[in-house]
């Protein structure tokens, strides 16, 4: 069982990583950036497989979308899955292809009933084509399209239930999403789906000007800045009812060197270690010894 | 479809159609998408074909955003991987790039070539046959993968960025990676190219080098015999020749 605080693997630190090893409880990767790709980066995915548990995140299924899966992608994937031996697949709530023309980006789904079971048919048809069990995660969005039916939580939470698939709780997307909707984040993790989170996502975010309301800002998931207090305060909170699940640490931009990336990571062990000392949930799979990486340096 | 499932999938279609720029439907941070989606698309042009994209920044401001603002309101991306695309976008835009009389006549050859060699760098090697035997003129060879034979307009590959454009002059160019995937280059004769390419599909060395000549038409010499030996010597040195398949698997 994985446990601890892990890092997303990015090329702009792969040699520093190569080098030291440090201790890390897994790493996550996106299969998109490396199936159908040989070469350097490939081979060296291959050395850190013998040091890190993998866990795969896809960017590009577009769980929620209209149209079919790709046979040739969705093939790809459960290969690269079975490849490096993930012991799950996550990707997320939304859409991200339509009419066979994708956009690369994460698009909201509309909260309705309707999406509820056509989503979680689309799941439960991922989870058999590619032969690992999904989580799908909570995507920051800025605006819903049409009128929800219920809530974010609610909405994740009958998915989860119908499809019968856990939920990767990107915590900072959350607190986005409050911020961005003024709604109380903990009110929204007391009707999410706590006991299906088998993984944590956690990331930086930033400010912006929104265009559609003059003088007011609003806050963009953009993966580019160290963890707000706020974020970690929340993951500590969640921490304590889901017990020592993996949580990982996501940086897409401004990336800072291995160094830096460490010092994140040793932040968010201190809120990681505190909690799951005081965790409500059952200790079982809770990693021992001097840190909590569930990996020996 | 129900009618809510329609409703859904029309607001996908109004959402999608927000984000490549056909039409503003007026919804709250469309724009914001909108410019997520551009910045990506952007971006990954950038990191591909980093000097191409240069060389259209300096000569023809916002070029590079409206190829890639017209790329997306048109065929817009097929690929599930971002690497991908700028390939798509190249394919539909190159015809644009070469009509664009602000831009130096060799921009498409250095976006094609830079994509070239970023293909050089990650291709996937193909499985090697379990069993090799030497070299012998009757049997087909064994080559290293990746290894990619291109014919561009000029020396593109030789050309630097503060030295004047490369005049016109076909160059043929065959990239390999190293054992440490380090990627590698060859300049080739056509004839060199031309044997190269037979060998590839799967020609026996015996037939290869006649089949070169008649393709080229050319006489089947002393000095041809010549360059196919020095070809195969550079390419045995190389690590490109990896032995022959054994005679049963021809």
């Amino acid at each position: 069982m994985i446990a601890g605080v892990g890092l997303g693997l990015r090329w702009e630190f792969l040699d520093e990583l190569l080098e030291e090893m440090p201790a890390l409880a897994f790493l996550e990767v996106s299969p998109e950036n490396y199936i159908g790709r040989g070469g350097f980066h490939r081979e060296r995915l291959a050395d850190l497989r013998q040091r890190y548990p993998i866990i795969t995140h896809g960017l590009t299924m577009s769980v929620g979308g209209f149209d079919p899966f790709g046979a040739e992608y969705m093939q790809s994937l459960g290969a690269f899955a079975r490849e490096v031996g993930t012991p799950w697949h996550s990707d997320h709530v939304c859409w991200s292809s339509l009419d066979g023309k994708l956009l690369h980006d994460l698009l909201p789904v509309a909260f309705t009933i309707s999406n509820v079971a056509r989503i979680a048919d689309r799941i439960k048809e991922a989870q058999d084509r590619l032969g690992v069990r999904m989580l799908v995660e909570n995507i920051s969005y800025y605006m819903h399209p049409g009128e929800p039916e219920m809530g974010e939580a609610e909405f994740l939470s009958e998915l989860c239930e119908r499809a019968d698939c856990g939920l990767m709780l990107d915590v900072n997307n959350a607190y986005v999403n409050s911020v961005n909707f003024g709604f109380d984040v903990d009110e929204w993790m007391a009707k999410a789906p706590l006991e299906r989170v088998a993984q944590m996502h956690v990331a930086g975010h930033a400010w912006f000007d929104d265009r559609d309301r003059a003088g007011q800002r609003l806050i963009v998931d953009t993966h580019g800045e160290d963890v707000t207090d706020p974020v970690l305060a929340l993951l500590g909170r969640v921490l304590k009812r889901t017990g020592p699940v993996p949580v990982l640490l996501e940086r897409d931009q401004n990336i800072p060197d291995l160094a830096g990336l460490m010092k994140e990571v040793g932040r968010i062990h201190a809120v990681y270690d505190a909690a799951i000392a005081e965790t409500e949930a059952p200790q079982v799979g809770k990693p021992s010894g001097p840190n909590s990486t569930g990996v020996t340096p | 479809m129900s009618a809510i499932a329609t409703r859904e999938l029309d607001a996908a279609r109004a959402l999608h159609d927000a984000c490549v720029g056909l039409h503003d439907p007026g919804t709250p941070r469309a724009w914001l998408y909108r410019e997520l989606v551009q910045n990506n698309v952007r971006g990954v042009l950038r990191q591909l074909i980093p000097r191409a994209t240069a060389l259209m920044d300096q000569h023809a401001k916002g070029s590079v955003e409206a190829l890639v603002d017209d790329f997306l309101r048109g065929p817009g991306m097929r690929s599930h991987y971002m690497r991908e695309i700028p390939y798509e976008i190249f394919a539909w835009g190159k015809d644009r790039l070469a009509s664009d009389v602000r831009l130096p006549r060799q921009t498409v050859t250095l976006a094609a070539w830079e994509l070239y060699w970023f293909r050089v760098r990650i291709a996937e090697r193909t499985p090697r046959p379990e069993h090799l035997v030497d070299v012998a003129p009757h049997l087909s060879l064994v080559l290293e993968s990746p290894a990619l034979v291109e014919t561009f307009a000029c020396a593109i590959h030789a050309w630097e960025d503060d030295a004047p454009i490369p005049e016109p002059a076909e160059t043929i160019l065959l990239g390999y990676r190293d054992e440490k995937e380090e990627p590698k280059l060859f300049v080739l004769t056509p004839l060199a190219a031309a044997i190269f390419r037979e060998l590839q599909q799967g020609s026996a060395l015996a037939h290869a080098i006649p089949n070169a000549c008649k393709t080229l038409g050319l006489a089947l010499s002393q000095s041809v015999l010549n360059d196919s030996a020095r070809l195969l010597a550079d390419l045995s040195g190389a690590g490109i020749i990896l032995g022959a398949r054994t005679p049963a698997a021809q």
